[in-house]
C-alpha cells in the first residue's frame, strides 16, 4: 500500500454520475477532483492540478470532451485519459485516440471496468493487476484510535470511554499498533 | 435529359453522429432548380430550332413555285437559313461542356431567332406571307422562356420585327395575288395554328419532366434530412439515457457491496431491471464499442483477411479468397474491421439465400499496391437495393425486416476513419460488390503514442 495520492480528474456535466463516480473512486485510494464543465477542467489544470488519470465524458453540456482531452494532454502530459461516452461512434473514437485518449468506452460501465480502463489498454481484460489502494479497515481503526488518543492527550482510560470500548480492549489494540 | 442525380460513391460527410456535434450538411448535389431549368430550355430551344430549319427549308420550293419568292433571292434566303443551323450546332456543343449558361444566353439566342425570320420574311412578302403569323410564335417564346426585363425586351424586339415586315419600303413586291388566295392562306394558318399548339404542348411537356426531377431530388434530400434526423435523435437519447442509468448501476452496485448485501432480492429486482434497460438500449442504438474494437495494431492485412475468411462460414458456404500484390502491415483498429467484413459477408450470403441460392461462393477479393489496400466482398445475389445505394452512409437504412441499418453503415464510418471509402456496386453478371478502399499510408506507425 502506498500512500502517495493519486490524483484523478473526472470531467462530466451530470452531477449525479460524477458524485457516484467520485466515491467509488475515492472508496479505492484515488485522490479525486472533479470538474463539471471545459472551463472548470481548465481552471483545475491551470492551477497546478497534475492528474495521473482523468475520466472524461465525451459530452459535457455545450462542451466537448477532446477539448478537456487536449488540456490534460498540454498541461499534464503522461495523464491517462479515458473518453466516456453514450453513444460508441468509431470515427470520433479514433479521433480521441489519435488526440491522446487511451481508452474509449461506452456508458452504462462499471466501475470496475472503468478503474481497469484507466490502468491499461488491453481490451476486456480478464485479470488486471489494478493496485489495491482501499483503505483497510484496520488501517481506518488504527488512525482513529490515534486520533482519539491526541484529543484524550495520551489518556488511555479517557480514550477508552471515548471509544465505547473496555479499557483493556483498547490497551490491546494498542499492543498490535506498537509492538514492544 | 442528362441525369441530374449523380450516383453515390460513399461521400466523406463530416458525419460524426454525436449529440452536440453539428448535424452533418445535406447531402446536395451540385445543382441549383434555376441553372438546371435554363440549361434544359437551352436544350429545348436547339432542338426547336432544328425543327424551324427544316420547316424553312421545306418552303422554299411551294415559296418558289407561288411567286412567294423571287429566285434571284434564293441565295440569301438559304444563306440566312444555314446561319441558323450554324448556330444551332455551335450552341449545341457549347450546351454540352458548359452546365451553367447565363439567362442573357437564351435573350440573344432568341434575338437571333426573331431577327433570322424576320429577314426571311422580307425575302418573301413581309407582313403578307401567308405564314408570317409565325412571327407570333416568338411572343410566346419570348414569354415562356424568359422573365423579366428580359421578356419585355423580346416584346419590344417583336414589335420592331412587326414593324419592318408590315412597313417594309425594302421588301421586294411579292406579291402577284393580293388579297391571299384561301386555297393559300387557309392551309397557311392551320399550319400557324398547328405550329404554335405544337411547341407548347412540347415545351410544357419537356419542362414538366424536368419539375418532376427536381421534386424527386427534393424528396431524396428530405428522406436524407429525416434519417440524420433519426440518427441524431438515437444518439442524443443514448447518451441522456445511459448517463443516469450508469448513475443507477454504480449506486445499486454500491449497495450490494454495502449495508443490503449481495442476495437482497430488492436490490437483485432492481439491478435485473437496470440490466434489462441496458441491453434495450444496446439494441437500439445496435452497437456496442468495446475499448477493445479502437485499439489500435500493427497487423498484415493479408493474414486478417485469411483468418476472417478461414473462421467465417455461414449455412455451410465458404468464402472464395483472391489475393494479390505486395503484403502490407498496417496500423488498424483489427477487430473494427474483422467485425465490418464479417458484415460484409453476412451480408453477401443473405442475399444469396434470399434468392434462394444455397450454393454460390462469396468471393473475398484482395489486392494491394503501394498506395492503397482494396479488400472487396462479392456475392451473386439480386444487387443491392436502391435505397441502400442512394444512403450509403447514412445509418438505420435496411430493407431487411429485422436489420437495423447499421452493418454498412459502420462498414463506411470505418472506412472514412481510416481516410479510406466503401464502395457499393453491382456486378455486371448480377450480384454486389462491397469494395474498401484503406490508404496505405493512413496510419503511420509513428503517428501513434
Amino acid at each position: 500500500m502506498t500512500d502517495e495520492p493519486i490524483d484523478l480528474l473526472l470531467v462530466e456535466d451530470d452531477e449525479g454520475l460524477r458524485e457516484t463516480m467520485a466515491l467509488e473512486f475515492g472508496d479505492r485510494g484515488y485522490r479525486v477532483s472533479q470538474a463539471g464543465s471545459l472551463a472548470a477542467a481548465q481552471r483545475l489544470l491551470g492551477g497546478g492540478l497534475q492528474p495521473r488519470f482523468a475520466v472524461v465524458d465525451l459530452r459535457i453540456g455545450p462542451d466537448n470532451g477532446l477539448d478537456v482531452v487536449d488540456a490534460i494532454v498540454s498541461k499534464a502530459p503522461g495523464a491517462r485519459a479515458v473518453i466516456l461516452t453514450g453513444y460508441g461512434s468509431l470515427p470520433t473514437a479514433v479521433q480521441a485516440v489519435k488526440q491522446g485518449a487511451v481508452n474509449y468506452l461506452a456508458k452504462p460501465v462499471t466501475i470496475q471496468r472503468l478503474e481497469r480502463a484507466l490502468w491499461t489498454d488491453e481490451p476486456d481484460p480478464e485479470e488486471v493487476a489494478v493496485p489495491d489502494r482501499r483503505e483497510s479497515l484496520a488501517r481506518h481503526e488504527r488512525e482513529y484510535i490515534e486520533y482519539v488518543l491526541l484529543q484524550c492527550e495520551g489518556n488511555i482510560s479517557k480514550a477508552a470511554r471515548w471509544l465505547g470500548i473496555h479499557r483493556q480492549s483498547l490497551q490491546r489494540k494498542l499492543r498490535k499498533f506498537r509492538p514492544g | 435529359m442528362t441525369s441530374l442525380v449523380e450516383p453515390v460513391e460513399s461521400k466523406p460527410q463530416s458525419s460524426s453522429w454525436l449529440p452536440g456535434a453539428a448535424l452533418p450538411a445535406p447531402l446536395s448535389p451540385n445543382v441549383s432548380g434555376r441553372d438546371e431549368g435554363l440549361r434544359a430550355r437551352l436544350v429545348w430551344l436547339t432542338r426547336l430550332r432544328w425543327v424551324a430549319i427544316l420547316g424553312q427549308l421545306a418552303v422554299v420550293w411551294p415559296a418558289l413555285s407561288l411567286g412567294w419568292l423571287d429566285r434571284p433571292l434564293l441565295v440569301c434566303f438559304l444563306s440566312i437559313v444555314g446561319g441558323l443551323a450554324l448556330l444551332n450546332i455551335v450552341t449545341s456543343r457549347w450546351v454540352v461542356r458548359d452546365r451553367n449558361p447565363g439567362v442573357d444566353m437564351l435573350l440573344v439566342q432568341l434575338l437571333f431567332d426573331l431577327a433570322a425570320l424576320t429577314s426571311l420574311l422580307l425575302l418573301s412578302g413581309g407582313a403578307w406571307n401567308p405564314l408570317a403569323p409565325l412571327l407570333f410564335v416568338h411572343a410566346a417564346l419570348g414569354a415562356l422562356l424568359l422573365d423579366g426585363w428580359r421578356s419585355a425586351a423580346k416584346l419590344a424586339a417583336m414589335a420592331v420585327s412587326i414593324a419592318s415586315v408590315t412597313l417594309a419600303p425594302l421588301a421586294p413586291p411579292a406579291l402577284p395575288v393580293f388579297p391571299t388566295p384561301v386555297n393559300v392562306a387557309l392551309p397557311s394558318f392551320l399550319l400557324v395554328a398547328l405550329v404554335i399548339w405544337g411547341f407548347t404542348s412540347w415545351l410544357t411537356s419537356t419542362l414538366g419532366e424536368h419539375r418532376r426531377l427536381l421534386l424527386n431530388l427534393k424528396e431524396h434530400q428530405e428522406r436524407g434530412d429525416r434519417l440524420r434526423a433519426a440518427g441524431a435523435l438515437a444518439a442524443g437519447f443514448s447518451h441522456e439515457f445511459s448517463t443516469p442509468l450508469n448513475t443507477l448501476k454504480m449506486r445499486l452496485d454500491r449497495l450490494s457491496r454495502g449495508v443490503l448485501g449481495e442476495e437482497d432480492p430488492d436490490l437483485v429486482a432492481a439491478q435485473k431491471a437496470a440490466d434489462h434497460c441496458e441491453s434495450v438500449l444496446r439494441k437500439m442504438i445496435g452497437r456496442r464499442l468495446e475499448p477493445g474494437e479502437l485499439r489500435m495494431e500493427n497487423v498484415d492485412v493479408h493474414k486478417l483477411v485469411e483468418r476472417v475468411c478461414s473462421s467465417w462460414a455461414a449455412g455451410g458456404r465458404q468464402p472464395r479468397l483472391t489475393a494479390r500484390g505486395p503484403r502490407h502491415r498496417m496500423v488498424l483498429p483489427a477487430l473494427a474491421l474483422t467485425q465490418a467484413l464479417l458484415n460484409l459477408l453476412d451480408n453477401a450470403s443473405e442475399a444469396m439465400l434470399g434468392a434462394g441460392d444455397t450454393t454460390s461462393p462469396v468471393e473475398v477479393e484482395l489486392d494491394a499496391d503501394d498506395t492503397r489496400v482494396r479488400i472487396a466482398v462479392l456475392d451473386r445475389g439480386p444487387g443491392w437495393p436502391q435505397v441502400v445505394l442512394e444512403n450509403l452512409g447514412q445509418p438505420f437504412v435496411t430493407t431487411k425486416i429485422d436489420g437495423t441499418g447499421l452493418g454498412l453503415y459502420n462498414a463506411h464510418a470505418l472506412a472514412v476513419a481510416l481516410g479510406g471509402r466503401l464502395r457499393l456496386e453491382e456486378r455486371a453478371e448480377g450480384g454486389a460488390i462491397a469494395t474498401f478502399l484503406l490508404p496505405v499510408e493512413a496510419f503511420a506507425p509513428g503517428e501513434l503514442q
